[in-house]
């Protein structure tokens, strides 16, 4: 019998860091609580000088959402989406 | 055209991999590096709906980068910059506490154990230990604002305390690096713990919580592992 190669899932690749990873059991409310609620929160404005002459306007067009805030919209556009996938799953 | 940040890594991490990693728009994934640390960013256009697709691909980014990286902090959902000199000076302004982030979360992962209250029972509100009953004299003379700090202290301790786990705080020792807590005042679910433990640890992880989990008086649900998204560090300020 001829055999297969086994290839990893198309978008994967070997780790070369003994990471564990793949093992997933993920939810969305999992997900949700990791990605919306966890995390850097990069957030701010800055601005950048020398002598004080402003160099440098840092804008951030950051989103910063969490759940409790994208909850809180309720109706939003931003958050329609979400809510019409989850009452399909 | 906006740059979507997935994760701040340190410099040590395999840049020949990286370009097998592709954003959750489809385009490539590229470091922009300011000192000891790089974000990892990913082109993309205007600012990110949380539905769930982009949700979950979010995630699947994070934890391509987290293959590629031994020490990863995940960047919250949705986080846009609008050049690389913007995210240079950002990350400039925060190195110092990156820094410290990263060694704790180098060749880590995270577990998320969530304990729920068991059927029939009813999850009791987190109890302060007999230390507050002793401090509440001396509390009582002091000024309103001091009064007032040690309380928010106590409360704090108090969220971050969870005398639930404390049949696994044994095992868990010699592979728990780190625990954050969130209690939760409504419904069954009494607390979330998250743990930072080694990368090859999660079956260990596993077997312990196994074994023990019937002493934990709770209904025990883990997942993981995750990238560490809940051991970054606070940079609002």
């Amino acid at each position: 019998m001829r055999r297969h190669a086994r290839r990893n899932p198309p978008g994967t690749f070997k780790s070369p860091v003994p990471m564990g990873l793949d093992e997933v059991d993920v939810s969305l409310l999992d997900v949700i609580d990791h990605v919306l609620n966890q995390g850097i929160v990069l957030s701010g404005e800055l601005t950048l000088g020398v002598a004080d002459v402003d160099l440098i306007y840092v804008r951030l067009l950051a989103l910063v959402c969490s759940a409790d805030r994208a909850l809180s919209y309720g109706a939003a556009p931003a958050l329609s989406p979400l809510k019409a996938e989850r009452r399909r799953a | 055209m906006s740059l979507c940040v997935y994760a701040i890594v340190g410099r040590r991490f395999n840049r020949r991999l990286l370009i097998r990693v592709n954003g959750a728009s489809g385009a490539r994934v590229r470091s922009v590096n300011a000192g000891a640390t790089s974000a990892l960013v990913a082109e993309c256009k205007g600012p990110l709906s949380p539905t769930v697709r982009a949700l979950r691909g979010h995630d699947a980014v994070v934890r391509r980068i987290a293959r590629v990286a031994p020490a990863v902090l995940p960047v919250r959902f949705g986080t846009l910059v609008d050049s690389d000199r913007s995210l240079v000076a950002l990350l400039d302004a925060w190195s110092d506490d990156l820094e410290k982030a990263l060694a704790l979360v180098d060749r880590h992962c995270q577990m998320t154990l969530r304990l729920f209250a068991l059927p029939g029972t009813t999850a009791p509100p987190a109890q302060s230990g007999p230390a507050d009953k002793a401090d509440e004299a001396p509390e009582a003379a002091a000024l309103p604002g001091t009064s007032y700090l040690a309380g928010r202290a106590r409360a704090h301790a108090v969220a971050q305390s969870a005398p639930e786990l404390e049949p696994l705080r044994e095992a868990f020792a010699p592979i728990v690096a780190s625990e954050r807590i969130a209690r939760h005042d409504q419904g069954p679910l009494v607390l979330t713990a998250y743990h930072l433990i080694p990368r090859g640890a999660v079956a260990t992880y596993r077997r312990l919580l196994r074994r023990h989990a019937a002493a934990l008086q709770h209904r025990a649900v883990v997942s993981g592992p995750w990238p560490p998204y809940a051991f970054v560090p606070e940079l609002r300020r």
